[in-house]
């Protein structure tokens, strides 16, 4: 379930959207995304309402497993507007350091201000979050599918509550999770962004977890779409903040504040 | 005073901000800040004034019609008011969850009875039970076999109910009971007065230690014609409907209940990273919760009818509970369990260990969400 109701872009701008985006991400163009999303005038989607945009760009790739590079183009975007200097894309190294890469693809390393490395490190954190929440939708419906074809003992696997109760809760977090990356765009607050990725990077993880298990030994195999879903789970998981180190530092936080922010208001 | 009314505000937010003024320097609310209640009849008796306190003030009006002893405005102001409530340390006077659920049924199935009886409802005057399950009939609601048999111009109730929260303290309940034949279509939803010949409540010890529950034993009480709540025969209707309030609206007014335990349970024990990572994961699901609830309370503000998808509330509410009263008790450490000042609190924690249970089990939930909103196949 999406929670649009907060955006400036009305629910069939969305959909075409989603379905403009589903087609750029998983075409086989060797076209850099930039120049593919330009097509779409892509430019006026962001400026109109750049939270909605970006989180559903970032959604989209997690669901189709894009491999097009989208994190650091818009990382730079990020950087841009922050700083002013313009590069094709920026990753992000330890404290205080950024990596640009210029439109030759050269690389070169600068040293940023703690407020501007925050910034850029929770403006990743939310993006990764949504590709991961992307995932989570994805595997869950995937399943959802395979348990109504699959027939072992005469019936589909899927009246099976054993299922039905692992597939119900995970998407139970999904949708939490979707939230709190609906919420982190439209806030901006780097703490929303880090819970954000905390609570997206458990929520795939389990999500797959309980996919895993409802396709049984096929899932295992490369002859399936599942293990990549898998993979690409770990690897963002590992992006800015794993999920439990994320659990600790968000922990560590309140602890030494004693103050319990709430996110979203009425 | 009550000049307040829905216009007074333009937003829930300044509502909350100007009954935040109130509470901090009104002298008669302050005698409530910080209350701890010893047991749960103590809290009915002691927090009956705030509540009408509150209602002569204006502030829980807002957010209830006119019809209902209200000022006017949508729920999100009854929302905002629970979440300030939480934030400055009162405690909520029990019967509010219980109008949270019950009232909005009776605008809708039997607004005859919303003029007479809500405004006493609202202010405390008088105080109601649900009556729903039974011994023989608990998720599976449907068998339940109380009678509800006709008598002259009304009816008369015999058979036995259970789970019947604050049945011990409550004048009247809301109960369903079977008018016809087997199954939902021979249900009927009714307004029954307790005090009454015929209607016997006897109080169930939980594990807290706390009197929650209450049995029912119903021998010919008597209900009148116009304290059938919607039609006769439709009683699993007005129950369905009562659903997305118990699942939907409740769950706010938990997330707020948890925030202020984790921040309270912070400033009460020093800090330990060793706890950092059951902080962290009980306050992200918190959160997950509170902007979940934010939402479904908005839809309800829109009067968008919910589905099966308030079970989703239900499910991230068992976790975001079980997960807060985990880290509570891991961070507090055996003060909990021991110290005296924390009966009440300890007290809070057991009962959270009902969260999977009541209200729809957990696995109850599960079912629903993966077969009515996930689409996966029946048997």
């Amino acid at each position: 379930m999406r929670n649009d109701t907060r955006t400036t872009l009305d629910p069939d701008m969305i959909d075409m959207l989603r379905s403009s985006l589903r087609h750029v991400l998983t075409d086989e163009s060797t076209r850099p995304l930039a120049d593919r999303l330009a097509d779409l005038g892509w430019k006026e989607v962001v400026d109109t309402d750049p939270a909605t945009a970006l989180r559903t760009l970032f959604e989209i790739k997690g669901d189709t497993l894009s491999g097009a590079d989208a994190l650091g183009p818009s990382l730079a975007s990020k950087y841009s507007e922050l700083t002013g200097a313009s590069s094709a894309s920026v990753s992000i190294g330890r404290p205080g350091h950024l990596t640009l890469v210029d439109g030759s693809g050269a690389e070169n390393e600068v040293s940023v201000d703690e407020a501007t490395w925050a910034a850029l490190q929770a403006h990743g954190r939310w993006l990764v979050a949504c590709e991961l929440v992307g995932i989570g939708r994805h595997v869950i419906a995937s399943a959802v599918e395979y348990t109504k074809d699959r027939v072992q003992y005469g019936k589909p696997i899927g009246v099976f509550q054993a299922l039905q109760h692992r597939l119900a809760s995970a998407h139970a977090m999904v949708v939490g999770a979707g939230h709190l990356i609906t919420e982190a765009g439209l806030d901006g607050d780097p703490w929303t962004a880090t819970v954000a990725k905390c609570m997206a990077g458990q929520t795939a993880e389990f999500a797959c977890t309980q996919a895993q298990q409802c396709y049984g030994a096929i899932g295992f195999t490369f002859e399936h779409e599942f293990p990549a879903y898998l993979r690409r789970t770990y690897t963002l998981d590992r992006m800015f903040g794993d999920w439990r180190t994320l659990e600790h530092e968000i922990g560590s936080r309140l602890q030494a504040t004693r103050l319990v922010p709430r996110i979203g208001s009425l | 005073m009550s000049a307040l009314a829905a216009d007074t505000f333009a937003t829930p937010a300044d509502y909350a901000a100007a009954l935040a003024d109130f509470l901090a320097s009104d002298p008669r609310a302050q005698t409530y800040v910080g209350y701890r209640a010893p047991s749960l009849e103590h809290a009915a008796e002691h927090l009956r004034g705030f509540q009408a306190l509150i209602f002569d003030e204006g502030w829980s009006r807002l957010g209830w019609p006119e019809s209902a002893g209200g000022l006017g405005g949508d729920p999100r102001f009854r929302a905002a008011m629970f979440q300030t409530l939480w934030d400055l340390d009162f405690q909520i006077p029990e019967p509010f969850t219980t109008l949270e659920i019950l009232v909005p049924v009776l605008l809708v199935f039997a607004p005859h009875l919303a003029d007479e009886l809500l405004p006493g409802l609202l202010r405390g005057d008088d105080t109601w039970a649900q009556a729903f399950s039974e011994p023989d009939a608990g998720s599976d609601l449907a068998s339940l076999r109380t009678r509800l048999e006709p008598d002259g111009d009304g009816f008369r109730l015999y058979g036995q109910k259970v789970w019947s929260t604050f049945g011990h303290l409550s004048r009247r309940s809301v109960l369903l009971a079977r008018s016809g034949g087997p199954g939902h279509k021979g249900l009927t939803m009714v307004l029954v007065d307790l005090d009454q010949d015929g209607a016997d409540v006897r109080p169930i010890r939980a594990q807290d230690g706390e009197n929650h529950f209450s049995e029912i034993f119903l021998d010919g009480a008597y209900v009148p014609r116009e304290r059938v709540i919607g039609e006769l025969g439709q009683g699993w209707a007005v129950a369905m409907y009562m659903l997305q309030w118990e699942r939907g609206a409740w769950g706010w007014l938990q997330q707020g209940r948890f925030h202020k335990r984790l921040e309270q349970m912070l400033a009460w024990a020093p800090t330990d990273e060793r706890h950092s990572a059951s902080i962290g994961h009980a306050y992200t699901l918190a959160a997950a919760l509170r902007l979940h609830t934010r939402d479904t309370v908005e839809r309800l503000a829109r009067e968008e009818s919910l589905g099966p998808e308030v079970s989703i509330d239900k499910l991230l509410l068992i976790d975001a509970e079980t997960a807060t009263w985990n880290t509570v008790r891991e961070h507090l450490g055996g003060r909990l369990e021991t110290d005296p000042d924390f009966h009440w609190l300890f007290s809070e924690y057991m009962f959270s260990r009902a969260a999977p249970i009541y209200g729809g089990s957990l696995e109850i939930q599960r079912t629903l969400v993966a077969q009515r909103v996930l689409g996966m196949p029946r048997d």
